[in-house]
C-alpha cells in the first residue's frame, strides 16, 4: 500500500485522518461569532469570514477544510500530526494504530443535527 | 575578752536591745539607701524599656522593608509571567506554522514534499519540547506564588505582632515613668523625714553593712572551739575598733542623765 498525505486530528478524543487535499490550513482557535438561527458560527480567518462547525467540546485548533466546494472551519479539534502516513485497510496508520478518515460532510451534518 | 565585748556590743546594736533612738540613725540611712536604690532601679528599667522600644521600632522598619521586598517579588513574578505567556504564544504560533508547513509538504506529495514534512516535524518537535519546558516553568511559578503568599502572610503577621509589642512597650514606658516619678517623690520625702544628707546616709549604711558582716564572721569564728586562737589573733586588728566603740559607749553613758 502507498502513503496517505494529510493530517491526524483528534476529534472527541478519537484520532481521525484528514487528507491533505481536503484541508486548507490550520489556525489557532479564533474568536467565534454566533449566527442567530443557525448552529454554525462565524470566524475571521486570514482576512476572510469562514463558517465554523463545532465538532467537539475542546480543542486548540481550527482546521479550515473544503467540503462540497465550500470552505468550512472545524472547531473543537486538535491537530496531532501532519505528513505522510502508511495507508491501511480502513484509512492510515499513526503511531502503530489504524486511523479512520474523517468524513467532513458527515461531521458537519451531525453538527447541524445536534444543534437542531 | 575585748573581742567578746565587741561581739556582744554589735549584737546589742543589731538586735534592737539598745535604745530605739540609737538604732534609728542606721535605719534611716538604710531606708534612704533603699529609696535611692529603688529610684535607680526604676531609671534603669525605664532606660531598658526605651532601648527595647528603639529595637522594636528598628524591627518594624526591617519588617516594612521585608513587606516591600515581597511586593517587589510579586511585581517581578507578574512581569516574568507576562514574558512567559508571550514566549508560549510564540511557540504555539511556531507549532502552528510547522503544522501548516507539514500540510503543504504532504500536499506536494512524496518525494517532492518530503523534506518540507521532515523539517516541519523537526520544528514541531522542538517547539513541543520548549512548550513543555515552559509548562514546567509555569508550574514552578504557581508554586512560587503559593510560597510568596505564605511568606506575605507570615511577614504581615510578624509586622502586626511587632506593632503590638511596640504598643506594649510604650505602655510599659509610661508606667515606668510614673514609677520613677513616684520613687523620686518617696526619696525626697525620706530625705526630708530622716533629715539625713545623702553622703552621711551612704557612709552610715555602709558602716552598718560592714558591722553586720563583721558580726557574722566573728560569731562563726567564736562558734568553733579550735579557732579560739585565730579569734585572738584578730585582737591587734580589732583593738582600735573596740576602743572606738568603748569611747562611743562611754560618751553616751556620760551624756545620759
Amino acid at each position: 500500500m502507498g502513503s496517505g498525505a494529510g493530517m491526524i486530528v483528534s476529534v472527541r478524543g478519537e484520532p481521525r485522518f484528514l487528507p491533505a487535499l481536503v484541508v486548507h490550513s490550520v489556525h489557532a482557535r479564533p474568536r467565534l461569532s454566533a449566527v442567530p438561527g443557525s448552529p454554525l458560527a462565524l470566524a475571521w480567518v486570514a482576512g476572510k469570514v469562514v463558517p465554523v462547525a463545532r465538532l467537539g467540546e475542546a480543542g486548540p485548533h481550527l482546521v479550515v477544510c473544503l467540503s462540497g466546494g465550500e470552505v468550512v472551519g472545524l472547531w473543537g479539534v486538535e491537530v496531532l500530526d501532519t505528513g505522510f502516513f502508511q495507508k491501511s485497510e480502513h484509512g492510515v496508520e499513526h503511531a502503530g494504530q489504524p486511523v479512520a478518515p474523517l468524513d467532513v460532510a458527515l461531521e458537519i451534518e451531525k453538527a447541524l443535527e445536534a444543534s437542531a | 575578752m575585748k573581742l567578746g565585748r565587741l561581739i556582744g556590743g554589735l549584737r546589742e546594736t543589731f538586735s534592737g536591745e539598745r535604745a530605739a533612738e540609737q538604732s534609728r540613725g542606721v535605719d534611716d540611712a538604710l531606708l534612704f539607701r533603699a529609696a535611692e536604690n529603688a529610684e535607680h532601679a526604676a531609671e534603669t528599667a525605664l532606660s531598658a524599656s526605651q532601648a527595647a522600644g528603639a529595637s522594636a521600632a528598628q524591627q518594624r522598619t526591617l519588617l516594612d522593608a521585608a513587606v516591600d521586598a515581597v511586593k517587589l517579588l510579586f511585581s517581578r513574578a507578574r512581569e516574568a509571567r507576562t514574558s512567559l505567556a508571550a514566549a508560549r504564544e510564540s511557540l504555539e504560533q511556531i507549532r502552528l506554522t510547522a503544522l501548516n508547513a507539514g500540510l503543504e509538504g504532504a500536499r506536494l506529495g512524496d518525494p517532492a514534499g518530503k523534506p518540507l514534512v521532515l523539517v516541519a516535524e523537526d520544528v514541531r518537535s522542538h517547539a513541543g519540547r520548549a512548550l513543555g519546558a515552559l509548562e514546567r516553568h509555569g508550574a514552578l511559578f504557581d508554586q512560587m506564588d503559593k510560597d510568596r503568599d505564605k511568606l506575605r502572610e507570615q511577614v504581615e503577621s510578624a509586622q502586626a505582632r511587632t506593632a503590638d509589642v511596640a504598643r506594649d512597650i510604650l505602655q510599659l514606658q509610661a508606667v515606668q515613668r510614673d514609677v520613677s516619678t513616684a520613687l523620686s517623690d518617696v526619696s525626697a520625702r525620706v530625705k526630708h523625714i530622716t533629715r539625713t544628707d545623702p553622703e552621711s546616709a551612704r557612709i552610715v549604711a555602709e558602716a552598718a553593712d560592714h558591722a553586720r558582716a563583721l558580726l557574722d564572721a566573728l560569731t562563726a569564728l567564736s562558734a568553733r572551739p579550735q579557732n579560739k586562737s585565730l579569734l585572738g589573733s584578730l585582737g591587734p586588728t580589732l583593738g582600735p575598733l573596740i576602743e572606738l566603740i568603748r569611747d562611743q559607749y562611754r560618751d553616751e553613758s556620760d551624756e545620759s542623765p
